[in-house]
Parts: C-alpha cells; sequence; structure tokens
C-alpha cells in the first residue's frame, strides 16, 4: 500500500513503527555513544520529515528511506571535521575507531564482540546489522544495499568468520594478560 | 568443522540478543520535534517564506545586468596541487554529535557583504539543509541534501576566490558556458584511502591522493567580484538523484 506520511499523525506513526529500527541500526554502525545514536535517529527523523513530499510507499520503502537517511548522517558526521572538507574518505569507514560505551552495552561478551564489530569496515558492520541485529533477509539486505543476494551471503559468511578469529584473538589476548 | 559452527551460532546470538533501546532523554528530545509540536506560529512562517522570496527578488534587482558584460579573465578558476598527491596535516578533534554549523538562508545572509544568489531550480528530491556564513573567508555555503541520503550539493559564493581547495595537477579542467558566461568544471576528488585516527588535540598527518573518478564534480565561475562553485558529491550516472555536468548548469543559470 503506497502511504504518504505528510500529515503530523501519518509521521508519528511512522516514527513509533521504525524508531527501534533505526536507533539500532545507527547504534551498530556509528559505534559511538548511545547519545551520538540517538541524536542521530532524532536527526535521521527530522530530515525525513523536512523531505517527507519526496516520499511515497509502504512501510518497508519507508523504513529503507529513513535507513539511507541515517547512513549518510553517520557518514557525514565524520566528514564534518570542517564545514567545507579538503578531501572524502571514500572507504567511509572512518567511523570504525570508536568505541562502543562499555556500560551500555552488558556483559563482557557483549562488550568483547562489539569491539570487534565495530572494527570492521562500514559496509560489513551495516551489513551485520542489518541481518543479525534487524533480522532482514538476505534478500531485503540485498537491494537496500545494491548488491546481489549471493555477494551478501558470500560477505556475511565471511564476516562471521573474520569476527571468529578476532574474537579469539581478543579472548587469547585476554588469557594471557 | 562443527567447532566452527558453534563458534558462528555463539556469535550469531550474542548479535541477535543486543537489541538496545534508546533512553528517556530520546523521547524528551523526540517531543519536541516539528511533527510533535503544534503549529503556534502559523503567521511567522508565511512572514519567513515572505522574506525568502524578498530575498531572492532583492538578489535579483541588487546584482547589475552584467550577464551581457564579460567576466573578468583570469587564468583558470581552478588552482592545480603541485602534483596528484598530498600531505595533510591538522589537529584531530572529537565528534561531537551536537555540533550543526548550519543556519537559516536567512540569519547566513544577513551577514554578507554581498548579495547571495540561490538557485530557483533543484533536482527532485534534494532539500535544503541550511546554510553556513564564513566571515574569515567572506564566504556563504548553501547545503543541499538529498532526502534518500548519500548524494549532496553544496553552493559557494564568496569575494575570496583563494578560498576554494587545489585540484591535482593532472585534473582536465573543462570550460562551459554558463548563459552569458563561462565557467569551469572538473571532476575528482582528493581522496583518503587510509585515514589515521588521532586522539582530539593530536596532530595527524594524512596522504591524501586526487582520483578524478571519484564521484564528485565541481562547477565554478565569477560573476563581478564574486565567485560561485556548486560542488555535486555521490552518486552513479544511472542513479535518478545524480546531478552531472549539464544538470549542475542548468542550477547555475539559475542562479543568474
Amino acid at each position: 500500500m503506497k502511504t504518504h506520511y505528510q500529515s503530523k499523525e501519518s509521521f508519528t506513526e511512522l516514527f513509533n513503527r521504525t524508531h527501534l529500527i533505526v536507533f539500532r541500526y545507527i547504534y551498530g554502525l556509528h559505534g559511538g555513544t548511545v547519545q551520538d545514536a540517538e541524536d542521530l535517529t532524532a536527526e535521521t527523523f527530522l530530515r525525513g520529515w523536512r523531505a517527507r513530499r519526496s516520499f511515497q510507499g509502504d512501510e518497508d520503502a519507508a523504513v529503507s528511506w529513513l535507513l539511507q537517511i541515517a547512513r549518510h548522517l553517520v557518514i557525514d558526521q565524520y566528514r564534518r571535521k570542517r564545514v567545507r572538507p579538503d578531501e572524502v574518505d571514500m572507504k567511509e569507514d572512518s567511523a570504525g575507531s570508536m568505541s562502543p560505551e562499555a556500560n551500555f552495552v552488558e556483559g563482557e561478551q557483549q562488550r568483547k564482540l562489539w569491539t570487534v564489530i565495530h572494527q570492521l569496515p562500514a559496509e560489513q558492520r551495516e551489513m551485520l546489522v542489518l541481518r543479525y541485529t534487524l533480522g532482514w533477509r538476505v534478500n531485503q539486505i540485498a537491494t537496500h544495499m545494491n548488491l546481489n543476494e549471493n555477494t551478501v551471503s558470500v560477505t556475511l559468511r565471511r564476516i562471521l568468520l573474520k569476527l571468529q578469529e578476532s574474537w579469539l584473538r581478543e579472548e587469547q589476548s585476554h588469557e594471557g594478560a | 568443522m562443527k567447532e566452527h559452527e558453534s563458534d558462528e551460532m555463539e556469535i550469531i546470538s550474542v548479535i541477535q540478543a543486543f537489541q538496545p533501546s534508546p533512553t528517556e532523554l530520546f523521547y524528551r528530545q523526540i517531543a519536541a520535534m516539528p511533527w510533535n509540536v503544534e503549529d503556534k506560529r502559523p503567521i511567522r512562517r508565511w512572514l519567513l517564506v515572505a522574506a525568502s522570496i524578498t530575498l531572492i527578488v532583492a538578489a535579483f534587482l541588487t546584482v547589475p545586468p552584467l550577464r551581457t558584460l564579460a567576466q573578468d579573465v583570469i587564468d583558470s578558476l581552478f588552482n592545480r596541487a603541485d602534483g596528484d598527491a598530498k600531505t595533510n596535516t591538522y589537529i584531530a578533534v572529537a565528534p561531537d554529535a551536537e555540533y550543526d554549523p548550519y543556519s537559516s538562508l536567512e540569519q547566513a545572509a544577513a551577514q554578507t557583504s554581498f548579495p547571495v544568489s540561490t538557485p530557483t531550480i533543484m533536482p527532485d528530491g534534494y532539500f535544503f539543509e541550511g546554510a553556513v556564513w564564513d566571515g574569515d573567508q567572506s564566504a556563504i555555503f548553501l547545503s543541499y541534501i538529498y532526502g534518500g541520503g548519500g548524494r549532496s550539493l553544496q553552493i559557494t559564493e564568496t569575494t575570496h576566490a583563494e578560498i576554494f581547495r587545489e585540484i591535482g595537477a593532472s585534473t582536465n579542467i573543462e570550460t562551459v558556458q554558463i548563459g552569458d558566461l563561462t565557467g569551469e568544471y572538473v571532476e575528482g576528488e582528493w581522496v583518503v584511502y587510509d585515514r589515521p585516527q588521532g586522539e582530539a588535540g593530536e596532530t595527524v598527518t594524512e596522504e591524501a591522493t586526487w582520483n578524478p573518478t571519484a564521484p564528485s564534480r565541481s562547477l565554478r565561475w565569477q560573476h563581478g567580484d564574486i565567485t560561485y562553485e556548486i560542488w555535486a558529491l555521490g552518486g552513479s550516472e544511472d542513479d535518478p538523484a545524480y546531478i552531472g555536468k549539464e544538470a549542475m548548469i542548468e542550477i547555475a543559470e539559475s542562479m543568474q
């Protein structure tokens, strides 16, 4: 069903249905603090509100649209060290250096794993968050990221292997310490 | 093999188990968002619209009819760097989620020493994000962003043409016609492939390489004392939101 989200009521409904998805996506992708993720989530919906007249689609399309805005914001935040950047970070993974807020991620196991996840390139982090945090199917991820399904499946498999190795190294380094 | 699979499942279950939620502060922030507050001052909104229209009309009226006059002849609007690689040194700053450089067009334009030109056309899906007046550089930046994300357009107007960044030494500079004016068009961008991470306050040195195929396009022209640049970032030619050379020229013409 095609829907416009132009009225306050319809946009509020969209917010209520989707803000957790957007927040979790940003938190996973950004790797900063909860406050960062909350601010970026609020900014995502504010931009969505401002651009609502340019959008028409069902709720799935709206989620995808909001996540694209969010992705742009996460990347853009790191580009704005000056108003006018001198160059562009093509890898778009500079967010990877941030550590998750330790006290928000409960449990040592969670904390260690998310530390490793936040060292992955942005595209891989995004894929992982979409697949396992948001529970998207491979074909949905492929459409959203403009990749073919096979690439998504293979990349996810490689990411999991990489996480396994990094996690084991992390465990061993803690045991050795 | 089985051990690997079990590790993999454990990793997946740990990721799936983590489902963070926003704090109370977030919901307070959202309560103040425009879709949650009543329009208490609709008259003010109309005044802002009227002020914007007045500003645009004023810009057209105050710019002398120089469209037919030749623009100042200079060697090039783009300065070339010594090579296609350069070293940048800067002081790292901490990410600041509160940082928002933008103000309204009216607020920024009120500080300029020259009339601000705004485009009367903009491709579908792009909306005005905000404006920045930089007094040190005597430049105003107008930022437009695509609603779907990933693409943006920035217009710079300045009386200090030297503020614009250099381009790679090997870059092709194409001369283009913008109405009665001559402009220059360049594709490419400085790219940092391996950006070092520095602690806030730390001096960071990075290597930038000019990439002629980077999704970055710049169009510059001069009109009187003012140098203009339209900078389109992102997208590929098969993307409906892509702003290429012809579209940039049309936008530039709409500013005259």
